[in-house]
């Protein structure tokens, strides 16, 4: 399958402005005067690629660069440096062109004009893209029916609830045919039951119409269900590329939850306790995180050293994978910190 | 009854301590004011240019007249927006609040509207006697005269409180005020004496303005301060005012009840 | 290319007629309320020309009717550029980005998406009313050339009083808070009412020049009216200003661009 997406160490650095902490009134109003910034560099020699018709995940926490990258991939944001083709375009320069060929939903601002009905709204959609009135038609009676939008299409966007208006945004972005779709964070506060209808019908369209889909997103379960494979972001870097069944994989530990009624053995315990992560202890209540080689032993020693309540065993879920994965990146963070700060000192 | 104006005063109070309303304020007298001022003073020195009185007053006075009404207009603006506090919180059904306790919402918008002109006010007398100065205009110094124009120009705003606060009661009926609101705006402005005083205007309009309160907010006060009018036309004019508040004040309540009724059947 | 940026200026401007927002009030109400309230500054006229022997400074009457229809024709232009103002605030609330990633011009889409063709309307068909009225009882002698000139000289100030707002409101950027100056500008409109023409000569020069209210009123009616002499000169004074005016956003808005782009929004 040929590449729809491909970088190749796109940077994106931000000039930030500098607090003005300066005391006394002629520093103070140079400050202001001279206006200094510093660079931050929100995306890292970011380097990968989506085939077509493929569904990819981009995960990360707030500031990790994801909005930053969606935002270069859709011509929003020039990269300060890299390499970057999306369906033969470079985003940024040939605007005009490539934007007919995209499809873009943030889920954080509507790209619905408020005051008007839904339907308007649609009509505008096709002005801009240029539809011919018969595929408008056409493709407005499929869409809006799969994605039940018709009930109000005639209602202002302002007046409709979250759920509907995400349903809206993607007809409209699905109008002018578009061979891929940028998603930034599309399911945020969505309730259980729109979220699910709204990742069935991204589903669908992947599926049927073989449109590619790049969203990102913090939630680990919109991963799960949607993509099969995913990038995970840190502070500007990738820190993981691959398959999301890998993924899951990769965690090759166990998750223990237990409710203690008794401790019998404390020392046997605390050395139980020693060889295992602890991610949450309460009164009488712990959970334990154990690599999957130590686990059976881990159970043993519960067994001799205390009686419990409840014990129940799990493997670990996608979002405790992704923790650990952002944990060990923080970690070595801090190890690199400390390597410069010894260098120094 | 104290303790409640207690209540009353103290939202006054806050109101007119936000420190981002004073520098506005002030800003808005040191920019905006010369400008509006001059553009007047231009206009009716051309127009003095081929007349020596227009409606009863010559150059200097009219400037004083448009200076007077300049500081009431600045001082009573905040006033203005009322009818879309009360439109508001009848539209978004926080009416609940107040309608579940004793406190009453007529009065309690109203001493919350006036912590803003108290503001307005305190920082303008001294821009207003500046201007004076500058423009060598007579500034008032009959004590008499100051406390009927200061009494004249509150219960010019209590009427002016009064016909907003109708206005936005009618948001009970209907949802959209703001046309009527408009109209009403039109109509002040002319029968204010905000444009031009009624003194001047064509005879068929000043019977007009008669019937109606407009006068009362800013001509009224405005001919007080001159202190051309003998004592009794002063007073008989205050009672005026006093009147056109008692009226609407009853039809105020009148409307109320019957919209509040209106607005606790159909569910808020 | 060209064919498009209309056709989607004219669907804005048809979606600015099914706005539902909660403060749009009814065609005839608007229209009422245009004609009582310029109705209001004739009553104005009239009293004050009461004093002054029906005359002030060479106008009549029906001229300052005429001079004060005219402030409803240029509303009218307005309402079709209110966007303008509207530029550095839509920007920092992040708007640029949905057009960023469409196939549209994302200046004349934000300015487009402000448009208020419905009111625009009620303010225009108000001014016709009005005019017509007032030189069809007055017979006031008009020329077609005269209502041309007029009408041209009135468009060419327009834009660039509007082209003005529009650099002051994205120099926001670097200035921080410009409402001040905005202010002052919302107040010298004031101006517009009155013929500039009977004002000491430094005040028409800068109404003419700095602050072209003269461009929207005074000047224009001159012409419509036929009085005054040849319009060439106010044409060609619109003109210049609207060329120097329209450079000058061109760069300002290329500007800042770039600093939304450098600052990430």
């Amino acid at each position: 399958m040929a590449d729809v997406i491909r970088t190749r160490g796109l940077t994106k650095t931000f000039r930030v402005p500098v607090k003005n902490e300066q005391k006394g009134f002629y520093r103070r109003l140079r400050h202001v005067l001279v206006n200094p910034s510093r660079p931050f560099t929100a995306v890292n020699d970011l380097t990968f690629h989506v085939a077509e018709g493929e569904i990819l995940g981009f995960l990360g926490a707030n500031g990790s660069g994801k909005s930053t990258t969606i935002k270069m991939l859709t011509g929003i944001l020039t990269p300060t440096a890299g390499e970057i083709d999306v369906l033969g375009y470079v985003p940024h320069r040939q605007r005009r062109e490539y934007t007919q060929h995209i499809g873009v939903v943030f889920g954080q601002k509507s790209l619905l004009w408020w005051n008007i009905p839904v339907i308007e709204s649609f009509k505008l959609y096709r002005d801009i893209y240029d539809v011919s009135e018969r595929d408008f038609q056409e493709r407005l009676a499929d869409f809006a029916a799969l994605l039940e939008v018709t009930e109000f299409l005639h209602v202002p966007v302002r007046k409709l609830s979250l759920g509907m208006r995400m349903r809206a945004e993607i007809v409209a972005s699905l109008l002018h045919r578009p061979r891929v779709i940028f998603l930034d964070e599309p399911t945020i506060g969505l309730d259980v039951i729109s979220r699910l209808t709204l990742k069935r019908f991204l589903q669908r369209v992947n599926e049927e119409m073989g449109i590619t889909l790049f969203l990102t997103t913090h939630n680990m379960f919109d991963v799960e269900d949607l993509c099969r494979r995913c990038v995970i972001m840190s502070r500007g870097s990738v820190i993981y590329d691959g398959g999301v069944l890998d993924l899951k994989a990769s965690g090759s530990y166990k998750l223990i939850e237990l409710e203690v009624l008794s401790i019998d053995n404390a020392p046997r315990f605390r050395r139980l306790l020693d060889r295992c992560q602890v991610l949450e202890s309460g009164a009488t209540t712990y959970k334990l995180q154990v690599a999957g080689t130590e686990a059976q032993w881990v159970i043993d020693e519960l067994f001799k050293s205390c009686r419990f309540a409840n014990l129940h065993i799990a493997p670990p879920t996608l979002e405790a994978i992704i923790h650990r994965i952002f944990e060990e990146d923080r970690a070595q963070e801090q190890r690199n910190v400390e390597t410069v700060l010894q260098a120094a000192g | 009854m104290v303790r409640r104006l207690r209540v009353y005063l103290g939202v006054l109070l806050t109101r007119m301590k936000s420190a981002a309303h004073f520098r506005a304020n002030v800003i808005a007298w040191v920019l905006y004011s010369p400008l509006q001022i001059a553009i007047i003073y231009l206009l009716w020195k051309i127009i003095y240019g081929t007349t020596r009185e227009v409606g009863g007053l010559r150059f200097n006075e009219m400037i004083l007249y448009y200076l007077v009404v300049h500081f009431l207009g600045r001082a009573m603006l905040p006033l203005q927006t009322v009818n879309y506090e009360v439109w508001s919180e009848i539209n978004k059904g926080k009416l609940d609040i107040y309608l579940a306790r004793p406190l009453g919402f007529g009065p309690f918008v109203f001493f919350r509207s006036l912590g803003a002109p108290t503001l307005e006010i305190c920082l303008g007398v001294p821009f207003f006697l500046l201007f004076s100065v500058l423009l060598r205009l007579p500034i008032q110094t009959d004590p008499l005269v100051l406390a009927a124009f200061f009494l004249s120009g509150l219960l010019g705003a209590v009427v002016l409180f009064m016909i907003q606060f109708l206005i936005g009661s009618l948001t009970f009926w209907v949802e959209k005020i703001f046309g009527i609101r408009d109209l009403m705006v039109s109509l002040f402005m002319l029968f204010s004496g905000q444009l031009i005083p009624i003194s001047a205007l064509p005879p068929l309009v000043v019977r007009l303005s008669r019937l109606l309160p407009f006068e009362s907010i800013f001509f009224v006060p405005a001919m007080i301060y001159r202190g051309a009018l003998p004592h009794l036309d002063a007073a008989a004019l205050m009672l005026q005012q006093a009147i056109w508040i008692a009226v609407l004040w009853a039809a105020a309540a009148a409307v109320w009840k019957r919209g509040v009724a209106r607005y606790a059947s159909q569910g808020g | 290319m060209w064919r498009r940026s209309c056709r989607l200026l004219a669907r804005f401007a048809l979606v600015s007629f099914h706005d539902m927002s909660v403060f749009r009030t009814d065609f005839v109400m608007s229209l009422l309320h245009n004609l009582v309230y310029q109705g209001i500054f004739l009553i104005f006229w009239k009293s004050v020309l009461a004093f002054t022997a029906s005359r002030l400074g060479g106008w009549t009457f029906p001229e300052l009717a005429v001079l004060t229809s005219f402030t409803l024709v240029s509303a009218a232009v307005a309402q079709w550029f209110v966007g303008l103002q509207q530029l550095s605030s839509k920007i920092l609330d992040g708007d640029l980005d949905k057009y960023l990633c469409k196939p549209v011009s994302p200046l004349l889409a934000l300015l487009g998406e402000s448009v208020n063709a419905l009111v625009s309307f009620q303010q225009l068909v108000s001014a016709g009313l009005l005019l017509t009225a007032v030189c069809l009882y007055y017979r006031v002698p008009l020329t077609l050339g005269g209502v041309a000139a007029g009408l041209a000289i009135l468009a060419l100030g327009c834009a660039t009083i509007l082209l003005i707002r529009g650099c002051v409101a994205l120099s926001a950027f670097w200035l921080g808070d410009v409402s001040r100056i905005s202010g002052l500008f919302e107040i010298s409109g004031d101006f517009e009412r009155y013929p500039i023409n009977l004002f000491p000569g430094w005040l028409q020069g800068t109404l003419t020049w700095i602050v072209p209210v003269g461009l929207i009123s005074t000047w224009p009616v001159l012409a419509f009216l036929g009085k005054g002499g040849p319009p060439w000169a106010w044409l060609a004074v619109g003109a210049a200003l609207v060329l120097f005016w329209s450079l000058l956003f061109g760069e300002i808005w290329r500007r800042a661009l770039r600093r939304y782009e450098s600052f990430g929004g």
